[in-house]
């Protein structure tokens, strides 16, 4: 079976996690973070189309499972998004951490705004603006300072099953 | 390059058969799924929670003799008070099953309690929901009403095996038939919007026009207890103003919530006795 969905799936499920445990402590205040666009990066730059997709799809639909969207509304989301970030990636560039960062923030920021049609509420109706930017803000800078980590974890994962992804994108049919 | 050539490309060719797969996929299936892939990540939070405990055990054993003596006295005032509301409370259930008798009125729905540590709190932008301890195990059922000691916490909206998910009160996915106190004219409560940085809050529509509340005079709302998931009489919040609809037929408003409803530890789920009776 190919270890890279899997290391990845489990990363995403991981990054959940700790997302699910930040909020539990930012609900005092109460603020949220959304950090599903961390998902997307290391697929969309790194990964072959056929790997990429089921890992993107079984990520959504962890992600899915603990939240009170149509189940399989993100996996679907989390494909399109990784369809089309895997389409146009030849014309962007792809080595360091910078493109990480910013692909994860404007994955983020369009997963962030697609949630309430997800979830069947009206933009502005359930939320007041301030709280949309706040935690719209805090979701950014905490995936901004969390990317190069993910990235890192994932790729480290990866190695200690065998596979090194800068290597394979530069190999022919590779993302580079 | 034209939209036909686009969609042609195979990455959307592929991405159109995952999701015509997805859509064609056995509801029975994707409930399995949804269930199973939930209950994969249950114990990682069931694990943090029992850490959060272990660590809160620990800050607890730094405390003082002393300190802890005081804490035992004041429990047990607080014990002695609730020993006889207890006893009040017998009393009155008493008077309201010979009422009912003698007048032959339906009996209440009654409950068993159940308390649960909560395991996750999510305060997201658009819902709001709790993780709490106890599932199936514990005989909860979707819909069950969840309160603390401030009031309506929100309702069981799903249940697994050792978990439950409550949308809360303060969700706008959550709707409930309310009464001002004093008051027997139902009107409807939803949760949110909520600003940041502040406590949680909801809104009334529906108000008869002669209820009144300001943010120097609140009004204290209750559930009405319609719709057979709450019982009558337990606190919502406090509505802060009231102004009229745009019909101008009745009111509608603000209402603050419980500021302890961002920081809950634990709660009582109302598991119905008779549920058919409801």
């Amino acid at each position: 079976m190919d270890p890279r969905w899997i290391v990845i799936v489990l990363a995403n499920a991981l990054l959940a996690f700790l997302g699910g445990q930040i909020n539990h402590y930012l609900a005092h205040l109460p603020i949220s973070v959304f950090l599903l666009g961390l998902c997307l990066p290391v697929a969309g730059l790194r990964l072959r189309l056929r790997t990429g997709l089921i890992a993107m799809f079984l990520s959504g639909l962890f992600v899915d499972a603990a939240r009170p969207v149509p189940f399989g509304s993100t996996a679907l989301l989390l494909a399109a998004l990784f369809t089309c970030w895997h389409a146009v990636r030849s014309r962007l560039p792809r080595d360091g951490v910078a493109p990480v960062v910013v692909g994860a923030l404007v994955a983020n920021l369009i997963l962030f705004l697609a949630q309430p049609f997800l979830l069947g509420a009206p933009l502005a109706g359930s939320a007041t603006w301030g709280r949309l930017v706040v935690d719209l803000l805090c979701s950014q800078v905490v995936v901004a300072l969390l990317a190069p980590w993910f990235l890192a974890l994932q790729e480290q994962a990866l190695l200690l099953r065998g596979v090194n992804l800068a290597e394979e994108v530069r190999e022919p049919g590779g993302a580079l | 390059m034209s939209p036909l050539q686009f969609i042609r490309q195979r990455p959307f060719a592929l991405l159109g058969v995952v999701g015509l797969l997805w859509l064609l996929t056995p509801v029975a299936l994707k409930r399995l799924a949804r269930v199973s892939l939930f209950e994969f990540g249950a114990p990682a939070d069931f694990a943090a929670s029992y850490a959060r405990d272990l660590q809160q055990y620990w800050s607890l054993r730094t405390r003082s003799t002393n300190e802890l003596l005081q804490t035992a006295r004041d429990l047990a005032n607080l014990n002695a008070s609730y020993e006889t509301r207890i006893q009040e409370n017998e009393t009155l259930r008493e008077e309201v099953r010979r009422l009912e008798e003698a007048l032959h009125l339906p009996s209440n729905p009654e409950y068993r309690t159940e308390i649960a540590r909560v395991v996750r709190r999510d305060f997201g932008t658009w819902s709001q929901r709790l993780v709490i301890r106890k599932g199936r195990n514990a005989g909860l059922p979707v819909g069950a009403p969840v309160i603390f000691s401030g009031g309506v916490v929100g309702r069981v909206a799903e249940v697994y095996a050792y978990t439950a998910a409550v949308d809360l009160v303060s969700s706008p996915t959550l709707r409930i038939a309310a009464v001002a106190d004093g008051d027997s004219r139902p009107f409807s409560f939803e949760g949110g919007p909520n600003p940041p940085f502040t406590q949680a809050r909801g809104s009334v529509e529906f108000v008869p026009l002669d209820v009144y509340a300001s943010p120097e005079a609140p009004k204290r709302i209750v559930t009405a207890g319609l719709g057979g998931v709450f019982p009558a009489g337990i606190v919502i919040g406090y509505i802060q103003n009231l102004e009229l609809d745009t019909g101008g037929l009745f009111k509608s408003g603000a209402v603050l919530l419980d500021p302890r409803l961002n920081e809950l530890h634990e709660v009582a789920v109302l598991v119905p006795l008779n549920p058919e009776q409801q």
